[in-house]
C-alpha cells in the first residue's frame, strides 16, 4: 500500500508529499517526513487510496489529526 | 656484496613471521631494486593495460588517473576537451494523480503537490549551494499547449521562493491551472 505525507502549509492548505520509493526502503517514511516537512510542521502518514476523491484544493485537514510527527529542523538524512 | 637488513618497528607489538609453504624445493626470491612496499594478495596492484580496457572485466586494481579519465568520457559518450558536469539529482513523476507519482528518480526523497501544478522537489543528499541549475520540462494536458514551466516560483501572483540546498519549487503547468501528466526535472551544478 502506498502511503503519502500529508501536512498544512502556512496558508492553512493541505500539502501532499509523495515520497520516493527507493529512499522509502531506504530510511524509512517516517525519517522522510521528518527531513522533507517543513520544520515544525505536524503530519500525518496516511495510505494513498484513504485520500478524499476531491481535488486536493477543497480539503480541510484539521492539525490536532496530523499526529504521527513534526517537521524537523535538519533536511537532511541523520 | 649487498647487505640485508630486517628492522622491526619501534612502537608495534605484533609479531611479523616469515613463513615457508610445504615444499621440497628450493626457491629464491628477488627483491627489486626500488624502494616502496610490498604488495600483497590484500593490496590492489595496478591492472594491465588489457584489464583496464576491458569493459567487462571484474577485477579490481589500481588504474591511472588517466586511464580512469578515459573511461568515464567513454561511459558517458563524450568527446572533445569541453569539460564534463553530472547530473546531481533528477526525478519523472506524474503530477495529474493525488499524490504525485513518482516514475523514476536519483537523489530525490520526495515530491510535494503544494497546490495546482506547483510541486517542492526534496534533494535526499544536499546539494553544496543553491547555485544550481533546474531543467524542467512538462507535457502539454487536455488539448492545451503546455505553459511555460517556471522554477522557483509558485502559481498564484508569480510568487518567488528561493531554492535551498535541500529543495526547491518548480511550477509545471499546461493550459491555465492543469496538471501535467509528465513533470521531468534534472538540476546541474
Amino acid at each position: 500500500m502506498t502511503q503519502v505525507i500529508i501536512y498544512n502549509q502556512d496558508n492553512g492548505t493541505p500539502a501532499v508529499m509523495t515520497p520516493s520509493p527507493m529512499y522509502v526502503e531506504k530510511y524509512g517514511i517516517m525519517a522522510i517526513a521528518i527531513k522533507d516537512v517543513p520544520a515544525g510542521k505536524p503530519f500525518k502518514i496516511v495510505d494513498a487510496a484513504d485520500l478524499p476523491d476531491a481535488p486536493q484544493e477543497a480539503w480541510t485537514v484539521d492539525d490536532a489529526d496530523l499526529t504521527d510527527g513534526i517537521g524537523g529542523e535538519s533536511n537532511e538524512f541523520d | 656484496m649487498t647487505k640485508i637488513a630486517i628492522q622491526p618497528s619501534g612502537s608495534g607489538t605484533g609479531t611479523f613471521t616469515i613463513a615457508a609453504p610445504n615444499s621440497n624445493t628450493n626457491r629464491t626470491f628477488t627483491l627489486p631494486d626500488a624502494g616502496g612496499e610490498v604488495l600483497t594478495d590484500q593490496s590492489s596492484p595496478p591492472l594491465t593495460q588489457g584489464q583496464a580496457e576491458d569493459p567487462a572485466s571484474t577485477v579490481f586494481g589500481t588504474v591511472s588517473g588517466q586511464r580512469l579519465a578515459q573511461h568515464t568520457d567513454d561511459a558517458f559518450n563524450v568527446t572533445g576537451d569541453a569539460p564534463k558536469y553530472a547530473c546531481r539529482a533528477w526525478v519523472n513523476f506524474n503530477g495529474q494523480t493525488t499524490p504525485p507519482t513518482i516514475r523514476a528518480s536519483g537523489n530525490v526523497s520526495s515530491v510535494t503537490r503544494t497546490s495546482v501544478a506547483v510541486y517542492v522537489v526534496n534533494l535526499a543528499e544536499a546539494m553544496p549551494d543553491a547555485d544550481y541549475a533546474v531543467h524542467l520540462a512538462v507535457s502539454p494536458q487536455f488539448g492545451l499547449r503546455a505553459t511555460a514551466p517556471q522554477i522557483h516560483g509558485t502559481v498564484s501572483g508569480a510568487q518567488e521562493v528561493a531554492p535551498t540546498t535541500t529543495s526547491f519549487t518548480v511550477h509545471a503547468m499546461s493550459g491555465t491551472f492543469n496538471d501535467v501528466k509528465y513533470v521531468s526535472v534534472a538540476i546541474f551544478r
